[in-house]
């Protein structure tokens, strides 16, 4: 087993309310190795996002970490003094967001905020970053990179904005790029265009990501193992060709049947899963899924926490209903690289 | 199917300013003809700025079109009168449920709302059927005293589609109606739209970026791009044999979770779908490139599809825009 780049334990966050802390995220657990790509799919209000800011303690206030702990490449960047933090941001670990204006700013052209990022986090001089930053802008895909340094972000269409907000996090050579929702926004020719090009470049360059989506579609096209999170908890992790075709948690299994496909039928209807998503602070101990599961038994689910369940090869997930128990601390070790 | 509502070569233009003293023609929709009634479902499809939109907004009326006919009942739209009686016919519901709903009025208020402008019912008649609408779309009448705020994506979206159906319309246009939802809750307006055409025996105009939510609700598709239908016909002849290769390549680049399901699980296999892609951007409406306007990305393009524009022909009941129209998917 090779040493994660990446190692989330037990992971909680936190948000103040009028009847005290609510976790967004309790105790969620994963891991990424290097080089490779971990999907995080949920939908809105799993804690997906917060989860993967609470990576670089980006948490927005007044949300705060309250638990757990996050070692990347052999540090805890918990216990790291913020100074020591921000050498890690958009260095070491860096982010792609859904929406390109977000990491860009529209005052400065591309090629200045290039080269602002890398001549921040490298020793390099104003023509060898200019020369990285014409390099990076290649590498994803602009052609003539040199003329284009002077371009505005208003100046770019959507997809090309994704492009060099991708070339920003690349620049200082990452070694784990965090993208939330990347494609979203964007015209499925683009997506596919954009996808096509984290997966080129990761192969290229080597880095690990983490992808967050809530399109299994698009996690099915990008990832190497999964982790399906829903209310705020991680449910069920594997690698993802095998949690797509053979979803062990009625959780998953109930959202991939709700998705349509290009094969879809309305003759066949489309199993939707009843209800919403539960508030957060109303949670009891329970499997959180348990009010809209099917499946739940009476007396047993709504009241007592799963445990995670080891499934081998990889994979785990957290149901009453998956036979043999492992002790709590199998949900770590289900979750790291095997 | 009986025709209730058509559009024939439709264009519509915009001025668009080019620098302080120059202006130029965008052409949004140009050159549309496409027909629903029934209880059809026609799938409208297309990236940003294909007209989809616009074209939408012509049908219902809320955009005079530049050119073109629009027909409403066997008869040309042509007066404001007509426009008007259309306009009752014909709803739209938009993507997005939170700037659609007045957030200081109760929805007992927004749905009653139309019916009173109508002229329709007394207020008792009003409320009942008011009542019958939030029930129709799986909302309580208790809800009716509460506000947009209170209300989720999933259940303001149901509280559109009832005041989209109060004024019990022939033809409903849905506009990216599920595009910001959660996949669950996506699952559950797409069945009770199901649910309520059934149930009404209404037409329904979906459009949607979606290739998949397109496959399942709809029974023909519309491919558009750039303004101009590129492909037409039913959806499963459509979705097995694209004949457009714009078709062809939208569907190749659809990621798509049950192909994977499909090939199954095991060791973990290479099965990861690899994405199609179609190269370049779709060029400015503004810009239009001569000839065939997929020319400049379309991998099969040929000398020919530079330099002249395609006519639309027939192949097996499916319209497509293009000089070498394949079949092979």
């Amino acid at each position: 087993m090779s040493a994660p780049l990446l190692d989330v334990r037990n992971l909680r966050v936190e948000f103040p309310s009028a009847g005290g802390p609510v976790a967004v995220v309790d105790d969620v657990s994963f891991a990424v190795a290097p080089g490779e790509c971990l999907g995080i799919v949920g939908e809105s209000g799993s804690g997906k996002s917060i989860s993967s800011r609470a990576v670089l303690r980006l948490v927005p206030p007044p949300g705060r970490i309250a638990g757990g702990s996050v070692t990347f490449d052999g540090t805890d960047l918990l216990a790291l003094p913020e100074k020591r933090m921000r050498a890690v941001r958009g260095a070491q670990v860096s982010m792609v967001f859904q929406d390109p204006t977000a990491s860009l700013n529209p005052l400065f052209s591309i090629g200045r905020q290039l080269t602002d990022v890398i001549r921040t986090h490298t020793d390099l001089g104003r023509a060898a970053a200019r020369a990285r930053a014409i390099e990076v802008l290649d590498q994803v895909g602009f052609a003539d990179a040199r003329r284009r340094l002077g371009a505005y972000p208003f100046e770019l269409s959507g997809g090309l904005r994704q492009r060099v907000s991708i070339a920003l996090a690349l620049a200082c050579r990452p070694k784990l790029v965090i993208a939330d929702e990347p494609t979203t926004n964007l015209d499925v020719s683009i997506q596919a265009q954009i996808i096509d090009l984290l997966l080129e470049l990761k192969e290229q360059v080597g880095f690990a990501v983490v992808f967050i989506s809530h399109d299994l579609g698009v996690v099915a096209s990008v990832a190497d193992r999964v982790t399906i999170m829903y209310a705020g908890r991680a449910l069920e992790v594997g690698p993802a060709t095998e949690v797509l075709a053979d979803p062990r948690q009625p959780y998953t299994q109930r959202l991939l049947r709700s998705a349509p496909t290009l094969e879809s039928r309305r003759a066949d209807g489309l199993p939707s899963i009843p209800g919403s998503a539960p508030r957060l602070g109303a949670l009891g101990d329970g499997c959180p899924f348990a009010a809209r599961c099917d499946v739940a038994v009476d007396g047993l689910c709504a009241e007592t926490a799963p445990r995670w369940t080891d499934l081998g090869g990889g994979r785990a997930a957290s149901c009453h209903l998956l036979g043999e128990r492992v002790p709590a601390a199998a949900g770590g070790e289900g979750v790291t690289h095997g | 199917m009986a025709e209730v509502l058509a559009v024939d070569g439709l264009v519509k233009e915009f001025e668009q300013r080019t620098g302080m003293f120059s202006r130029a023609k965008l052409h949004a929709v140009d050159g549309v003809s496409l027909s629903v009634g029934g209880d059809d479902c026609v799938g409208v499809v297309g990236e940003s700025g294909c007209g989809k939109s616009t074209l939408a907004r012509m049908m219902v009326g809320l955009e005079r079109p530049t050119r073109g006919a629009v027909r409403f009942e066997d008869a040309e739209v042509v007066s404001d009168a007509d426009w008007k009686r259309m306009r009752r016919s014909v709803q739209y519901v938009f993507q997005d449920p939170y700037g659609s709903l007045p957030p200081k009025m109760s929805i007992g208020a927004v749905l009653e709302d139309p019916l009173k402008i109508a002229g329709l019912g007394d207020g008792r008649s009003r409320r009942a059927r008011v009542a019958e609408a939030v029930e129709l779309v799986g909302l309580r009448a208790s809800d009716l005293d509460r506000y947009p705020s209170e209300f989720s994506g999933g259940q303001r979206q149901r509280i559109s589609v009832a005041r989209a159906l109060i004024q019990e319309p022939r033809v409903v246009i849905f506009d990216e109606v599920t595009s910001g939802l959660d996949v669950s809750i996506q699952a559950q307006v797409l069945n009770l739209l199901v649910e309520l055409q059934e149930r009404l025996g209404i037409a329904y105009v979906f459009i949607s970026h979606d290739l998949r939510v397109i496959r399942y609700l709809s029974r023909t598709v519309t491919v558009m791009y750039l303004g101009r239908i590129v492909e037409a016909g039913p959806v499963e002849t459509v979705f097995a044999a694209p004949r457009h290769p714009y078709t062809r390549g939208l569907l190749r680049s659809i990621p798509d979770h049950s192909r994977i399901a499909r090939a199954g699980g095991g060791a973990g296999a290479a099965v990861r779908q690899r994405l199609a892609r179609i190269a370049g951007e779709p060029p400015s409406p503004v810009e239009r490139p001569p000839g065939c306007p997929f020319a400049p990305r379309c991998p099969a393009a040929q000398a020919r599809c530079t330099a002249e524009e395609p006519e639309e022909q027939l192949v097996d009941g499916v319209r497509v825009r293009c000089h070498f129209p394949g079949a092979t998917a």
